[in-house]
């Protein structure tokens, strides 16, 4: 099982460096985003700042994870199935998402940084934000990106089912980023967004529970 | 299903939807005090409160007794008025202090009589300081209210700026109930599907849906009425409303994707999969991130319920009852849906 | 049919805000709100019966199928 995953993840990672040019991709997008925000507001106040930072890396994560599946249709699909089961294949999906989620959140927090300065304070509480982010949209949204992918036109259904459905993880981690606007260590902060915390690790779990459950009845047919 | 074609759901449903309905609608609220004028008033100085009841009767009533009053501490009317039987003019000789203890400044009206029974409109009147020393000989008394009487019978809870409006606690919050039954039931018949890949199944799950849809949307057009008439706007951005509107958006997007499907058998495996998800995205909707936010809902702060407050003893007689009869009614209706396709299907 | 129906719907609604605006918000308050009550059953109704609506058009069509085919189509 975890020999899988990780022969999985070795190929799934081989395969993005083939097409460095789509990561490549992904990132210039976001720093478009960037400039077309700057240059649309000069000044952005701390909870703006916070909430267009989430909703860039929602639309990355879209992307992002749409595309690690748009590779995978017809008979390559079923070459797949003879080799390893649904689960694997998901939690190596979930894996390997959560990291390039996690680098593109990081570089987009850098950028952002770069352009517009911080009005973060604590970056350690951030950074667990962005960590619990980066695993709750990878994991609600390679479950719909295998739906997505199997319906017609699946740029749109992966919106229209993906959007909804992410909210919650979108306001827990909007409010968590809010306390760290505030001065302070890395505990106090933390207490004061403890019930974020827990809530986003609530949901984090809750989805995970119900996608390694779900995720092998797409994968066969 | 062994009660699948048997009347007697149904019947239940239906009795108990006639009975919530009439006797949401006919059971009078209990007597209540609108408003009372003036807003304000001076220490020292007598003050005339012109009172305007509701569903009461001050004609017929003895006994007659009122109070101002500020934590444990009142002062009885002086001189009671009686116009009709809901206005009646109450006369307060006002103490020149404030008890010592006390910071508070709006005392609770209270009025008693044994007809009407007991009925109070909180904070009242504002009480100003006097500008001249007067030597006013009124006190305030410790516990002098005392022997109050209770109106019998079956009444509602009077809310003031709600007043007959808490009846739409039967008819927009049942709403509610009854969609998560129908969803409850969505989110059953999908995983029956995966399990055995039977087509009847998923006809079942989105009868239910589509049912649970119109509920849903039911429920958010109703409280916009109901929000429009208590606070002001149909649609105030209260959490809440946004995450039962969210909810419904995911549950819309369920019948988008079946829309984009041609094969059936693909179809039915997809939206099964995507229901069970669905279900399971909607709770922390509903039951984390409102705790998160402040909300103009009661028992917010954390609480998807009713404090007692929002809901007696006699409400929840209507309650439940009407929670059930949506539920059985909903169950029904989508039954025929289902029955529907399973015809055109057979005959296909 | 469906956009006739939408179209309608939205100007009903845009009328009903102007009367609003004008004195229904009086009619709306008077006896104790109890019109809110009345409105709320109202939509209720009117939401149910739509349903009813939708469900007959739909099983008009599977009839309609049957009598040209002799079977129904998908």
């Amino acid at each position: 099982m975890l020999k899988n995953i990780v022969h999985l993840l070795k190929y799934e990672f081989k395969r993005e460096l083939r097409q460095a040019h789509a990561l490549g991709g992904l990132l210039l997008y976001v720093l478009s985003t960037l400039f077309i925000i700057f240059i649309s507001f000069a000044n952005v106040s701390g909870p703006v700042w916070i909430i267009l930072y989430w909703i860039i890396v929602l639309f990355a994560a879209v992307n992002a994870i749409l595309r690690s599946f748009s590779n995978e249709m017809g008979n390559r699909r079923l070459y797949y199935f003879s080799l390893v089961n649904g689960t694997e294949l998901y939690v190596a999906k979930v894996i390997y998402n959560f990291i390039i989620l996690g680098v593109l959140s990081v570089l987009n927090f850098i950028a952002f940084a770069a352009i517009s300065g911080s009005p973060i304070l604590n970056i350690p509480v951030f950074l667990l934000g962005i960590g619990l982010g980066s695993l709750g949209l990878s994991m609600a949204l390679t479950l719909i990106a295998g739906i997505a992918s199997q319906s017609t036109n699946n740029g749109t259904m992966m919106t229209i089912l993906g959007f909804p459905v992410i909210i919650p993880i979108l306001l827990s981690l909007v409010h968590l980023s809010a306390f760290t606007l505030q001065t302070g260590t890395f505990s106090t902060v933390g207490t004061e967004a403890y019930g974020d915390i827990m809530s986003l690790l609530g949901i984090i779990g809750l989805l995970f529970a119900v996608s390694v459950f779900l995720f092998p009845f797409l994968w066969k047919n | 299903m062994k009660h699948f074609k048997q009347w007697w759901w149904k019947i239940t449903g239906i009795l108990l939807l006639i009975y919530g309905f009439t006797f949401g609608m006919l059971i009078p609220l209990k007597p209540g005090i609108v408003t009372a004028e003036p807003f304000t008033a001076t220490l020292g100085q007598p003050l005339q409160l012109n009172v305007q009841g509701y569903n009461t009767y001050y004609t017929t009533a003895a006994d007659f007794r009122a109070w101002l009053k500020l934590d444990s501490f009142s002062i009885a009317a002086s001189n009671i008025e009686v116009q009709s039987d809901q206005q009646v003019s109450l006369t307060f000789n006002l103490p020149e202090n404030l008890p010592s203890t006390i910071e508070e400044r709006s005392p609770n009206l209270i009025i008693d009589n044994n007809v009407d029974g007991t009925h109070l409109l909180p904070s009242a009147v504002y009480l100003n300081d006097s500008k001249d020393t007067l030597m006013a000989q009124e006190q305030w008394d410790l516990n002098a209210i005392s022997s109050l009487n209770k109106k019998s019978g079956i009444y509602f809870p009077y809310r003031n700026t709600l007043y007959e409006t808490i009846r739409n606690t039967y008819f927009h919050v049942s709403l509610w109930f009854a969609m998560m039954f129908l969803f409850i039931g969505a989110f059953v018949q999908s995983i029956k599907y995966l399990s055995g890949k039977q087509l009847e199944r998923d006809y079942k799950a989105s009868s239910l849906t589509s049912m649970g849809v119109l509920f849903g949307i039911l429920g958010l057009l109703t409280g916009a009425v109901w929000a429009k008439h208590t606070w002001g706007a149909y649609w105030s951005w209260d959490i809440k409303q946004n995450m039962t509107a969210i909810s419904l958006l995911i549950y819309l997007a369920y019948f988008v994707l079946r829309a984009s499907i041609p094969d059936v058998d693909k179809k039915a495996r997809l939206s099964a999969v995507y229901n069970i998800f669905a279900f399971v995205a909607i709770i922390p909707l509903i039951y984390v991130i409102p705790r998160l936010f402040s909300s103009l809902h009661p028992g917010n702060g954390g609480n998807p319920a009713f404090g007692s407050q929002d809901l007696d003893n006699t409400m929840r007689l209507i309650f439940y009852p009407i929670i059930i009869g949506w539920t059985l009614i909903g169950f029904w209706i989508a039954q025929l849906n289902y029955r529907m396709k399973r015809l055109g299907k057979k005959l296909y | 049919m469906t956009k006739r129906y939408i179209i309608t719907a939205v100007f009903l609604a845009f009328q009903m805000q102007v009367f609003a605006q004008q004195e229904q918000a009086d009619f709306m308050r008077s006896t104790g709100k109890i019109y809110v009550v009345v409105a709320v059953i109202l939509v209720i109704l009117l939401g149910l019966f739509f349903y009813l609506i939708r469900m007959d058009k739909n099983l008009t069509k599977l009839e309609n199928q049957i009598k040209k085919n002799g079977r129904a189509k998908k």
